[in-house]
C-alpha cells in the first residue's frame, strides 16, 4: 500500500528543487554543469585531433547514451567516437556523482581502457581525493564545504589504473599517447 | 576471536595487481593470432574476438569488484574483533562490545557496524552512504545476478577501488 499520495510526492519534489535552487546543493544544476564540462572536454579532444581529422586519418562522431544516477535519475549524454582506420575508440561518460571526482569519462578501445577525470586543479595524487582526517580519540572535524561544479578550479586530468591511480595533466601529447595505447589492440 | 587478518586476506594493492594481471592475460590470449587460440575461439573474426574480449573484461571487472567489496567488509570485521578483544575505552569500542555480547561475530555489517560508525563519526556519513550503495552491487553479484539491480550509479573496478581507498584513508581502524 502506498504511504504517500501522488499529490504529496509531487509537492515534496517541487519543494526539494526549490530549496536546492535557493543556494543549496542542487543535483540537477550539478548534472547540467557536468554536461557542460563534458562538452568542453570534447572540444579539447577535437582540437588535439584537428590535424589528423583534416588529413582524413581520423574521423569523429557522437552518439547519445543514457546515464543513470540516483540523485537525478536517467539523463542523456553525448559519447564521442574516434575512428582511427579500423580501430574505434569511445569516450564514454560515466557520471558526475562519484567518489572524489566531479566526473569521469572512460576512453575505451580494443587495447584497453583509460580514464579522464574531472578534479580540482591542485590535485596531483589520489590520496588528496579520498582523505578526511578522523582522530582516534573520537573528536570530530567538521565536514569540508561541498564545492559546486559551477565554481572554478575543476579541470580534466588523466587517471591511471588501480593500484597507482596516478594523475597526469591532460595535454595533446598525453592524450595521443593514451589513444595509441587503447586503440592498439 | 581473531585479532587480525589471516594469511588468506588480500590487501587492496594485491587485489588490483591480480586484476591487472588477469586483464593483461586476457588481452594477450585474445590477440588475433589463431594458432594461439583454443576451442570455440578458433576461426572467429577479429571483430568477434574483440566482442568476446570486451565481455571477458566486463566479467573480470565485476568479479574483482566482489573481491574488493568483500575485502572492505573484512576490514570492518577485523577492526570489530580487535576492538572487542582489547577493551579499548573509546565510545565506539564500548558500543561495539555491547553489540558483541548480543551477536558475537554474527554481527550485521550494514545494520550494526556501519550504523555505529556513523553514529560515532558523523563526518564519515558520505563515505558510508557510498558504501551502502556499493553493497547493493555486492549483493547483486554475490547472489547470482538473477534480477535487474537498481543501483543508482554505475560501479566498476576503478570506482570501487577509489571507495576502498577512501575507507582505508578515512576510517581509524585499530587492526
Amino acid at each position: 500500500m502506498a504511504t504517500i499520495t501522488f499529490d504529496e510526492l509531487v509537492r515534496q519534489e517541487q519543494e526539494a528543487i526549490q530549496v536546492s535552487s535557493a543556494g543549496e546543493f542542487n543535483p540537477f544544476r550539478e548534472r547540467d554543469a557536468w554536461l557542460e564540462r563534458l562538452d568542453e572536454l570534447y572540444g579539447k579532444v577535437e582540437e588535439f585531433l584537428a590535424d589528423y581529422v583534416k588529413s582524413g586519418g581520423v574521423k569523429i562522431a557522437y552518439e547519445s547514451i543514457r546515464i543513470e544516477e540516483e540523485q537525478v535519475g536517467s539523463y542523456s549524454a553525448r559519447e564521442m567516437l574516434i575512428f582511427v582506420g579500423r580501430k574505434t575508440v569511445r569516450l564514454e561518460p560515466i557520471g558526475t556523482f562519484l567518489i572524489g571526482s566531479k566526473g569521469r569519462v572512460d576512453v575505451v578501445g580494443p587495447g584497453g581502457t583509460g580514464r579522464l577525470t574531472l578534479i580540482g586543479r591542485h590535485i596531483t595524487d589520489i590520496s588528496q581525493l579520498v582523505r578526511v582526517s578522523v582522530s582516534l580519540d573520537g573528536s570530530l572535524p567538521s565536514l569540508p564545504p561541498r564545492m559546486s561544479l559551477s565554481e572554478r578550479g575543476w579541470v580534466w586530468k588523466m587517471m591511471g589504473r588501480p593500484p597507482k591511480l596516478s594523475i597526469r595533466e591532460l595535454t595533446k601529447d598525453s592524450f595521443l599517447d593514451l589513444l595509441a595505447e587503447v586503440a592498439n589492440g | 576471536m581473531a585479532n587480525g587478518p589471516t594469511a588468506d586476506w588480500h590487501g587492496l594493492v594485491e587485489i588490483a595487481e591480480y586484476h591487472n594481471d588477469v586483464i593483461a592475460a586476457l588481452e594477450r590470449f585474445f590477440t588475433p593470432q589463431p594458432d594461439r587460440l583454443e576451442g570455440s575461439l578458433v576461426n572467429q573474426s577479429a571483430a568477434d574476438l574483440e566482442i568476446v574480449l570486451a565481455n571477458r573484461r566486463k566479467e573480470t571487472d565485476l568479479r574483482s569488484c566482489l573481491v574488493l567489496l568483500a575485502s572492505i567488509e573484512a576490514s570492518f570485521r577485523v577492526d570489530y574483533g580487535t576492538r572487542c578483544s582489547t577493551k579499548r575505552k573509546d565510545p565506539l569500542s564500548r558500543d561495539l562490545r555491547l553489540i558483541y555480547k548480543k551477536y558475537g561475530l554474527r554481527v550485521s555489517f550494514e545494520d550494526d557496524l556501519l550504523r555505529l560508525w556513523v553514529h560515532h563519526y558523523p563526518v564519515l556519513k558520505p563515505v558510508v552512504g557510498e558504501l551502502r550503495g556499493a553493497m547493493k552491487y555486492r549483493h547483486w553479484i554475490a547472489h547470482g545476478r538473477y534480477w535487474q539491480p537498481r543501483l543508482g550509479k554505475r560501479y566498476d573496478f576503478t570506482e570501487v577501488y577509489v571507495l576502498a581507498l577512501a575507507v582505508q584513508e578515512q576510517f581509524p581502524f585499530v587492526n
